[in-house]
Order: structure tokens, then sequence, then C-alpha cells
């Protein structure tokens, strides 16, 4: 593929067309680790290229993303231990397509996020824990259910149009056992995407940390710090690359930790299951192992995220789509969604390795402002600050996902929804987008819509 | 630089523009036979599948009305046998036809994968378990379809896509299976469930006894019907799903037909229910573990996906695409009918049983399962290329869903 486009530009260049500067952008978003799918499975196919023993772990990892766990004892023991309090009962049924949740309209049940759970003092919620788990194994009460309600703001563009924005909070009925602190706070989270892991893992910690600005020195107004996380298996502190608010450090962790938090299934490395001393009746359930999920079953599942392919750019000669990728970088906005960044040479996969990729974030912690606050510390990110999501991929979410919600709540449900929610940090970058011309927006709209 | 990079294109553009008209009836095999006979085929299994889950359903019926040790023999045999024919059905699978659309499709029911056994009856450890025991749950064909969820990533995606969480895998061949033969905690042998979980006097071994055989009746009929909607879509001559697919551009129609059953090879077959118990060496990592007829569900997946390619049915043969391909390239056609066989020798080879054969990593027999899990993949990759050499472009082998 890379062969024929370079053709195609030099043919292009050939017949003496004028050249615009930047004639095109890169569409190889994750280097080798591209996939020129614009459909459905936009989201869900392998890097290209691997070896025979790199494919089969891919499959195999698809296979347990996607398998239900069930509940313990079953006769099949590898796959059982679901529970007893879960959120899902696979990886699939929130990362639907291996692509993004989204909250509930009114009156319907919350199935692709979760609600985490703590108090003031920044600890887990006493009774609940850390994580709200609406569904149980038969035999088990099931910790509530999760009522959304819309809250809405109004605002005005500098040329005078009006928006509205909208965003998500949940209260928990029929709660199983007994009532919430009184300084509960609900901070409601979407699946994320689970494509181009394996990229962000293989970014050098160092070139993260060069991006770094916690004084802001440069008095651009933007900070960037990197959250340092505990990473289980090396027993040390690393970068925090993953989660909302970058609070785990590899994959292999954040799958584990999704494993127990999301489907109740145990772990070398979160060996402890996730009842609380006031859960009785989820501690005495029948557990499926000690842990309950074997090594190899996180090995895979762990390499199918390294190894989802990032879908390639589209439209990428579109004046249009260039116009608004000058002016997204005029608005700061690049600052923070950083275009590009380079993996290291000895990545864990040949395809993996040395590649110049373009996930439009720089993995950094920033203070996002009280508007988008979720009030919850994590790691070393405090109540404000949100790691800068990767923008690759975005635009094909309605195709993919059938949803356009954007934010870690998915509160925003167009790209200029997301832009104006932005504050704190963003504040002046926001403010720019606002005074723009319809023109200039809708540029820039365009710009996301090709990523 | 630049003629290099045009020779590798050139070749590309020559084939596409030879494949267009091949379906012309006076040059070799016509596309449109060709997906006649895959309908054909695909009639004369799904009725086959039904005859036999009705012959299953009699000697159920026959089961719970006396329970004994000769009725609960005749029943699993019954089960056995009704495998046979509906494995090889799974080669239909992976295009959004009429067993897995996503509005009405009833793979997820009707074979869905694991098992959630506990959610059903009583398991080890937990002897009032499951809806069997649950005496406020009705037990009906529509409350058992409500309580069931797809497995094997059968996400149920409304507008948006969503599941429901609180349902769980209780419906389909498996079902049965788990209440006929019961769990297998054993390393030698099946489950060993007695007859005797089916009586409610003195001798009864479990409780609900009557429940039992109600459910085991209700996921039987459940089965049944989600098969007679099978045969009906691909009946011959009625207004139905086979019309339309008959009706359709044959190039498109050809595409889901190999895209189906690369996806059956590789994804679904090779890497699902093969390599991930190779790497997990738990011997109830099988599809079939609680009769551990696993090795019999692997060969019909393998088989189905021969059939298709070669038109064949039960001794019966038609129009294929392999005769097809061969027409458009030999090449590819000797090295397909090599990997079809090749294939198909290599399951017929694995050790039986099959939870025996996996538990050792790099024995004899594993290293067997691992060759076959290989060939599976090449024979994926040489369906890939179906694709190219008939002109129908690249076709996805890769996604199962």
């Amino acid at each position: 593929m890379r062969r024929a486009l370079g053709l195609l530009l030099l043919v292009g260049a050939c017949s003496g067309e004028e050249p615009a500067a930047p004639a095109a952008a890169d569409p190889y978003s994750g280097g080798a680790a591209t996939v020129f799918d614009d459909g459905p499975d936009a989201y869900s196919r392998n890097a290209p290229g691997l070896e025979r023993d790199a494919e089969r772990t891919f499959f195999k990892g698809r296979a347990l993303f996607r398998d239900p766990w069930v509940t313990a004892p079953a006769s099949t023991e590898t796959r059982d231990g679901l529970g007893p309090l879960f959120n899902a009962r696979s990886c699939e049924q929130c990362h639907v397509r291996d692509g993004r949740g989204q909250p509930p309209a009114l009156g319907e049940p919350m199935e692709t996020m979760l609600l985490r759970l703590s108090v003031s003092s920044g600890e887990p919620e006493p009774t609940y824990g850390g994580q709200l788990q609406p569904y149980a194994v038969l035999g088990v009460p099931a910790e509530g259910t999760p009522v959304v309600a819309y809250e809405t703001t109004d605002g005005t563009y500098g040329d005078g149009t009006a928006y509205t924005l909208q965003k998500p909070t949940f209260t928990i009925d029929a709660l199983g056992y007994g009532p919430l602190a009184d300084d509960v706070l609900v901070s409601p989270r979407v699946a994320p995407v689970v494509y181009g892991l394996g990229l962000l893992e293989a970014v050098p910690a160092e070139d993260i940390y060069a991006l770094e600005d916690p004084d802001d020195a440069d008095g651009d107004g933007i900070s960037g710090r990197a959250n340092v996380a505990y990473d289980r298996e090396r027993d040390t502190m690393a970068l925090g690359r993953f989660g909302w608010k970058g609070g785990q450090p590899t994959i292999r962790q954040q799958s584990a930790a999704a494993f127990l938090g999301d489907i109740g299934i145990t772990s070398s490395l979160f060996a402890d299951g996730e009842c609380t001393a006031a859960q009785a009746p989820c501690s005495d359930a029948i557990s499926g192992g000690d842990p309950e999920l074997l090594d190899v079953i996180l090995d895979n599942v762990t390499d199918y995220g390294r190894l989802l392919a990032v879908p390639a750019r589209r439209d990428v000669d579109d004046p249009q789509v260039l116009r608004g990728e000058a002016l997204f970088t005029e608005a700061g906005c690049a600052a923070c969604h950083v275009a590009t960044l380079t993996t290291h040479e000895d990545a864990d996969f040949a395809v993996l390795a040395g590649q110049t990729i373009h996930p439009y974030s720089d993995l950094l912690l920033h203070d996002m402002g009280p508007g988008l606050a979720d009030d919850r510390p994590e790691a070393m990110a405090s109540g404000t600050e949100w790691r800068t999501p990767p923008l690759w991929g975005i635009g094909l979410l309605e195709t993919v996902n059938r949803h356009t919600k954007l934010l870690h709540d998915g509160r925003a449900a167009t790209f200029e929804e997301a832009i104006l929610w932005h504050g704190g940090e963003a504040e002046t970058s926001k403010e720019v987008f606002r005074n723009l011309g319809v023109d200039d927006r809708a540029a820039i709209v365009s710009f996301l819509g090709s990523l | 630089m630049l003629q290099k990079k045009l020779l590798y294109i050139l070749p590309l553009t020559l084939v596409a523009c030879s494949g267009g008209d091949d379906d012309d009836d006076n040059v070799g095999t016509s596309r449109q036979a060709v997906i006649a006979r895959y309908a054909e085929v695909v009639h004369t299994s799904y009725s086959a599948s039904l005859t036999t889950a009705q012959a299953m359903k009699v000697a159920i019926d026959a089961f719970v009305a006396a329970p004994s040790e000769a009725t609960h023999m005749a029943a699993k045999q019954a089960w056995l046998d009704a495998r046979v024919p509906y494995g090889q059905t799974e080669a239909y699978r992976f295009y959004d036809g009429p067993i897995d659309n996503p509005t009405d499709g009833p793979e997820g029911q009707l074979n869905a994968w694991p098992l959630d056994e506990a959610y059903i009856d009583y398991v080890e450890g937990s002897t009032l378990a499951g809806i069997v025991n649950d005496t406020s749950i009705d037990i009906s064909k529509a409350r058992l379809s409500s309580l069931n969820e797809g497995g094997e990533g059968d996400v149920v995606m409304r507008d948006g896509g969503a599941f429901d969480a609180e349902a769980a895998v209780s419906t389909g061949y498996h079902a049965i299976e788990f209440l006929l033969w019961g769990q297998d905690r054993n390393a030698n042998g099946p489950g060993q469930r007695a007859y005797t979980d089916f009586l409610t006097d003195a001798n009864a071994t479990a409780p609900n006894g009557d429940r039992r055989g109600q459910y085991l009746v209700a996921v039987t009929e459940l089965l049944i019907d989600d098969l007679t909607a099978m045969v009906d879509a691909w009946a011959p001559d009625a207004a139905n799903y086979r019309a339309d697919f008959e009706a359709a551009d044959p190039d498109e129609s050809l595409k889901k037909i190999i895209g189906a059953v690369g996806i059956l090879s590789k994804g679904e077959l090779a890497a699902e229910r093969m390599d991930v118990a190779l790497d997990t060496n738990d011997q109830e990592d099988e599809h079939s573990c609680f009769s551990d007829n696993t090795h019999v569900d692997i060969q019909m997946n393998a088989m189905g996906v021969d059939n298709v390619l070669r038109g064949n049915w039960a001794g019966t043969s038609g129009a294929s695409i392999l005769d097809l391909v061969t027409e458009a390239d030999a090449t590819l056609g000797a090295d397909l009918d090599a990997a079809l066989s090749a294939t198909q020798a290599a399951v017929d080879g694995i050790p039986v049983p099959f939870d025996q054969a996996i538990v050792t990593r790099d024995s004899a027999d594993w290293t067997k399962v691992s060759d076959a899990v290989n060939l599976l993949f090449d024979q994926g990759d040489k369906i890939a290329e179906i694709g190219p050499a008939l002109g129908l472009g690249n076709i996805s082998v890769e996604l199962p869903e």
C-alpha cells in the first residue's frame, strides 16, 4: 500500500500540478501498524504482515476478548470465575467492535461504561469499593442500578450562534448493600478504544517526560505532566500511559485491572477480589480459581491490544482537511494533541518498532478545568486532570460504533461540543475555536473527521 | 524505480479485467450455477440438521417421560448424531445471513459457548444453583430465550451497540449436552450425570427432576424452532433469503460464501476453538466438553469448509468454487485442492479425545493439534487468494463476528 501511494504522489508531481504545502498529510497514522479499512471493522484489524506465531497470538487474544466468562465452578475451568459482581461478561461487551462506549439515553440501562466510586479523601467508597458493579451472578445481590439524568448548559459562539452542551449525571437505585457514604463521588467513564495501544506502549518514556512542562516554563499556559503509577509486575514506579487518567503503566496491567474491576476475574497482578468487607454474599460466592485468570490468557489479550492496527487517515490531500489541521495547530490544540511520536527500536513485535506514528496525544495529564473535573484523584492525577486522549481513528467512530459520543463520560455528541467542553489549560485554545467563523470551525471538524 | 512499481500494479489490473466476464455459461463453470449449488447444499444440510434434531426430540421426550439407563443412552446418542450435520453448517456463518444476521439470527441461541452451567442447573459445590432450581422462574421456550445471551463474542448490537449483562449462555446444543451429560469435572471421560437426576421419586439424585426435564424439552424445542427457520430461509422456490441470494449479483454472493469459509477456517475454528486450548492446556477448554465430542465438532467444521469449496454434500457434488478457481488459475486451484485435503486429513488425525491431546505442551499429540491449526491458517490464507483470482477483489477472511 505504501508503495502504491508513493507512486500516486509521484505521478501527481510529474503531471505539473501546483505543489501545495503540505501537499498531503501522512495516511499512516500507526506507521507500519496502519490498516486501510474505513468500514465497520476499522478498529478490529490486526497489524499487517505478522509472522505466523504473532498472528496466532492475535486471533487467540481476539477470541478471549470476545468470549463470555461464566459462573464458577464450570467444567471449563479456565473460563469460569465471572463476578461475583461484574459490569460485563466479556471485554467486547463494553469495548464494542474494539471501539468506544457511550452513556445511556434517558431511561436506558448503562451498558458500555462504568462508574468509579470514591469518597472525598480519595479512598474507594467503603461499602461498594472503587467501582459500581451493576450485575452479579445468581444468588449474590448486585450493587445497584445506575440511573442517568442530563444537565444542560447554554453558550454562544463568537459569531452569535447559540449552542447547548449536556452532560450525564448518575444516581444509583436499588442499592444492594445499604446506603452509599454521604461524601461519595461518582466518576462516569466510557470504555475507551483498544486499537493502537502497542504503539503507545512502545513510545520511549523519556520522550513523554521530555514533553512535560509542569511549571509552564515556556509560558504558553499549558503545563502537562506525566502520571507516575505503580508497575506491579516490575515492582517499580513507571510512566502511567493508559486509562482516562493515565493510571496504568502497561497494557498488561490495564487489562488485568479491567478483568478484575469489570468482569470480576482475579489474576496474578490483582489477586484480591472486588468484594469489600461489607459484602459477605460476594465474598462467600464460589471462586473460579486462585487466581482465576491464567497468565497465558492475560498475555494473549494483552498482545491482542498491542497488535490491533490503527486505521489509516482519509482525505489526506483534501484542502479543507489540511486547512483544518493548520487551524488546529494555530489554536494551540497540538500542544497537547501532539501529532507525531516515534516508537523505540526494540518493541516486542517488529511491526511496532521504530515507527513514526500520529496519535495526536502527548500521553500527559492536563488540568482541564472545573467543567470536565470529576474531583477524583488517580495515582498522581488530580481531580481536574485528564490524560490527553489519542485522536487517531476518531473520525471512524460513527461508522464503527454507530454513535458520536466523545470525552470521558461521553457527554459530547459532536466534535464541536467536545472542544467547547475544554477548559483549564485548554481554555485559551477553546476560546480561539469559539471565536472562529463557521467555515474555520467546519475545517477543524473536517480535519478531526479525517483521523 | 517508477517502472518497477508500475509492473507491480499492472498484473493485478489485468487479473481484475479478465475476471469480470467469466460468468458466462458458455465458458466453463457458471457463477450462477455455483451459487445455486451452494444454496442447495445449505438447504440440504440444514434439513439434515433439523431431521436429526427432531429425532433427538423424540428420544428426549421418551427419556423425560420415562427416565432410565436405556432412554438416557438413546437421548445422548441422538445428540451426538445431531451434531454431525449441524457442525458442517457453521460454514454459512459470518456474512450476516439467516444464521447470524444482527437482527434475529439464532446462532447465539443455537450454539453459544462457553455455557454458563451454574446459570442453568446445579454444579459442584452449589446444589441449588441455576434456573432449574429457581422455582420462581417459569420454564418455557420464550422465557429461556429471553434469559440467553449469545456467546463467542455475539454481542447483541442495538442501535449504538449494547448487550444484556443479565442474560447468560443458557440455550442451544451445549445446554442440551450439559443437561444430558452433566458437568465434566473429571480427567477421564465425559460428564457423569445419571438418569436419576430426572426422577422425582425416592430414587432422585437431585431436586427438581421435573423442572430439569422441562428445561431439557424446552431448549430442544427452541433448537428445532431455530433450525426450522434456517431450513425455511434456504428452501427452494420460495420468497425467502435464498431467493434474494440467488437473484443478487453473483459476485456479491460469492464474496460472502468465500469470506465465510475463510473466517471459519482461520479465526474461528483454528484460533478460537483449537489454539486457545493449546495455550490454556485446560481439558475442558473445548466446545463439547460435557460429552467429549469436540474432535467431531472440529472435523465437521473443517468438512463444512470443504463442502462449500468443492460443492459437495453427503456423496453428491455439483458446480463449485474450486471449479471456478481451477479454470481461472490452475495453480491456485491445485494449491487450494491440496490445502483442503491436507487440512481435512490433519483434523481427522487429531487424537481422540481432544481434551487429552491438548494438556501437555509440545507433546506429540499437542503438536498434531498445533500443526492442524497452522494448516487451517494456511488454508484461510489460500482462501483469501480466491478473491483476486476470480476478479472479486480482496475478501477479508480475518474477522469472526
